[in-house]
């Protein structure tokens, strides 16, 4: 009797995962096999077989395609991967320094300044640094203050102030998984390390890095897949004026009410997430469990 | 035992979902634009009427029409623009509305009845409209000559904002062209193109929703825009000048209407017809910076705001035109407007 009602409690996550995950996606599938009607909506389709053996279900992911929207997810892939590595180069010694450097009782309150921001919606965040950034903002009224300059940096609207909202948004999510890696090192190895001989970085390079690969990995995945698929920083730092896979895909469903065809840009880039996904289980697929 | 009792706790967690969703009889549910309708207007609707206002906000057309589309929301009123009633219609989302209900129809001023869009107002009433320009700081670029030409100047690159609206950025090019700003010809849409792509370089930024902080703010001295936001801030600074462009744009109006899923249609006709009343029309104006089709409500409206900047005469608005929906052509604008941002 008691052994049967434990799957019970599985019900709850199952019914999230199927209702907020699962079915949206098929809804989501569906739709991208359908063609744009006049008004939005969906072309009614008047003869199902001769439908699905013309191909014509295939249009919107021939349409992906297209050279049109190539130099888009290039740049978008560039973005990211842009994004991801300077996030790695910022956020490793932060963690660095928090989990080793740092006196124990003072962790936690490092940990709370890294986290604080979170609290905060990240739209308005973004809004606050359009501030920061713009001719009449802190950066530029402080430099033309003390004279360092005569008229005001060009700080926003361009691709450098897409980089830094992007960067400034995912650093937490670098940081946290790299932490929570490092901090799980028992301290003995890396003493031992250096009562080998071994000096600071050779202990870095063969102990440290390696034992934290895992947080680093996971790191470097929850970064570059939101911001592969994020909108809102290349619409408000970026002036809108260079379009995202994710800027793409939002267009097609508010202004160009192409329902079918967002669904399927939607889809072809998750597909491509988890082909990495899998690339990456298969290279280093025991190390991620750790998280 | 324990089955039995996480049932229980599953279905009553359902019901009260359930029960939280179904609403009280007597309200309406109004779906508008933001910053349109002031709380004391609300509450002095709710205080006469005896009727509750669940207040809802959106910042497109388009926002609405998705929202009217999926049929989950039940809302009562809601403020479609001109080319989005066509759409509504077309599409059977809007309420017949029963004109016997709305006495105070008879203020609205004529010129804004029995357009295009509803040729017989069956479905809907118009409530505020405006333009679509541009301002630009005379203290930064001095006077300028009344063109779209000058968003296309060289000598203001880096200084220009202009909508991040693709029909709206085609209306000033096939302006520009001599074009109406509905143009389905797609060599012409093609040209069009072309004068926003060589803009590109020239524009700091697009944005629908913050252009008047932009240019209020300094940090750009040119902005498209729409002439609700752009207006109240010229009256604000003297230095900012609203501009409508002698080859014309675009006219809109915002109408109120019923959708077919509302389910307080009784109550909806009430709340259109107290919006309507000349004295409401006109503190509502006021208060969001849009022009009245009220005639009998600019009596209402304290002088300082009746300026010929929110009511251009018949003179200026010659080359205006209300926006059409152009069905299968915004696969080819939205093509083209992707090619311009993707550059």
């Amino acid at each position: 009797m008691r052994g049967k009602v434990y799957w019970v409690f599985l019900i709850p996550s199952a019914m999230v995962l199927i209702v907020f995950f699962l079915f949206p996606l098929l809804i989501m599938l569906y739709y991208s096999f359908l063609q744009r009607g006049i008004y939005g909506g969906f072309e009614p389709i008047e003869n199902l077989k001769e439908y699905i053996f013309s191909f014509a279900w295939l249009k919107n992911y021939i349409r992906v395609f297209d050279s049109l929207y190539i130099p888009i997810y290039l740049r978008s892939i560039y973005i990211a991967i842009l994004t991801t590595i300077i996030c790695l180069f910022i956020g490793y010694p932060v963690a660095y320094f928090i989990a080793l450097k740092v006196k124990p009782e003072n962790k936690i309150l490092y940990l709370f300044l890294i986290i604080v921001p979170l609290w905060t919606s990240f739209l308005i965040r973004t809004y606050a640094w359009i501030l920061i950034l713009r001719d009449e903002g802190l950066i530029n009224l402080f430099l033309l203050k003390i004279g360092l300059i005569n008229k005001p940096l060009p700080l926003l609207y361009n691709e450098f102030s897409v980089l830094l909202g992007l960067i400034y948004g995912e650093l937490p999510f670098m940081i946290l998984p790299i932490y929570a890696s490092l901090e799980k090192i028992d301290i003995s190895l890396i003493e031992a390390s250096k009562d080998l001989g071994a000096d600071e970085f050779r202990t870095f390079k063969r102990v440290i890095l390696p034992l934290t690969l895992p947080g680093i990995i996971v790191g470097v995945t929850i970064v570059f897949i939101p911001t592969l698929g994020s909108f809102i920083v290349s619409d408000l730092l970026g002036g809108a004026k260079s379009i995202l896979v994710g800027n793409l895909i939002q267009n097609q469903f508010i202004v160009a009410r192409d329902k079918p065809f967002g669904s399927a840009i939607a889809f072809v880039l998750s597909s491509f997430v988890l082909v990495l996904l899998y690339i990456y289980r298969k290279f280093w697929g025991g190390k991620i469990e750790v998280l | 035992m324990k089955v039995r009792f996480l049932t229980i706790v599953l279905f009553s967690i359902f019901t009260l979902i359930f029960n939280s969703c179904s609403r009280s009889k007597n309200e309406v549910n109004v779906y508008v634009w933001s910053d349109y309708l002031s709380q004391d207007v609300i509450e002095e609707f709710e205080k006469e009427t005896g009727i509750k206002v669940n207040l809802d906000t959106y910042d497109s057309n388009e926002a609405l029409l998705e929202k009217l589309q999926t049929g989950v929301s039940k809302y009562d009123v809601v403020v479609p623009s001109d080319y989005m009633v066509q759409i509504l219609i077309r599409q059977n989302l809007l309420h017949e509305i029963d004109k016997a209900k709305i006495p105070n129809l008879k203020h609205i001023n004529p010129r804004f009845l029995n357009l295009q869009y509803d040729p017989e107002n069956k479905f809907s009433v118009p409530f505020f409209w405006g333009t679509t320009g541009f301002a630009y700081r005379k203290d930064k670029v001095g006077k300028l000559p009344e063109t779209w030409s000058v968003l296309f100047d060289e000598k203001y690159k880096g200084k220009i904002l202009m909508l991040d609206d693709m029909r709206e950025c085609f209306a000033v090019a096939l302006k520009l062209l001599g074009h109406s700003i509905n143009e389905t010809d797609t060599s012409i849409l093609l040209k069009a193109k072309e004068i926003l792509a060589n803009q590109k370089k020239l524009v700091k930024q697009y944005n629908s929703s913050g252009f008047d902080q932009a240019i209020l703010s300094g940090d750009v001295w040119i902005a498209h825009g729409w002439s609700g936001q752009l207006v109240k801030i010229a009256e604000s600074d003297s230095n900012i000048v609203y501009v409508l462009p002698k080859e014309g744009g675009t006219l809109w109006i915002d109408n109120l209407a019923i959708p077919k899923s509302a389910d307080n249609i009784e109550n909806a006709h009430i709340f259109i017809n107290f919006l309507l009343k000349p004295e409401i029309s006109a503190r509502v104006s006021e208060f969001s910076g849009y022009a009245t089709v009220n005639e009998t409500a600019k009596k209402f409206i304290n002088q300082k705001y009746l300026t010929k900047q929110r009511y251009p005469d018949e003179e200026a608005l010659k080359n205006f035109e209300l926006m059409q929906d152009l069905g299968t052509v915004t696969k080819l604008l939205d093509r083209f407007w992707t090619e311009i941002k993707s550059q």
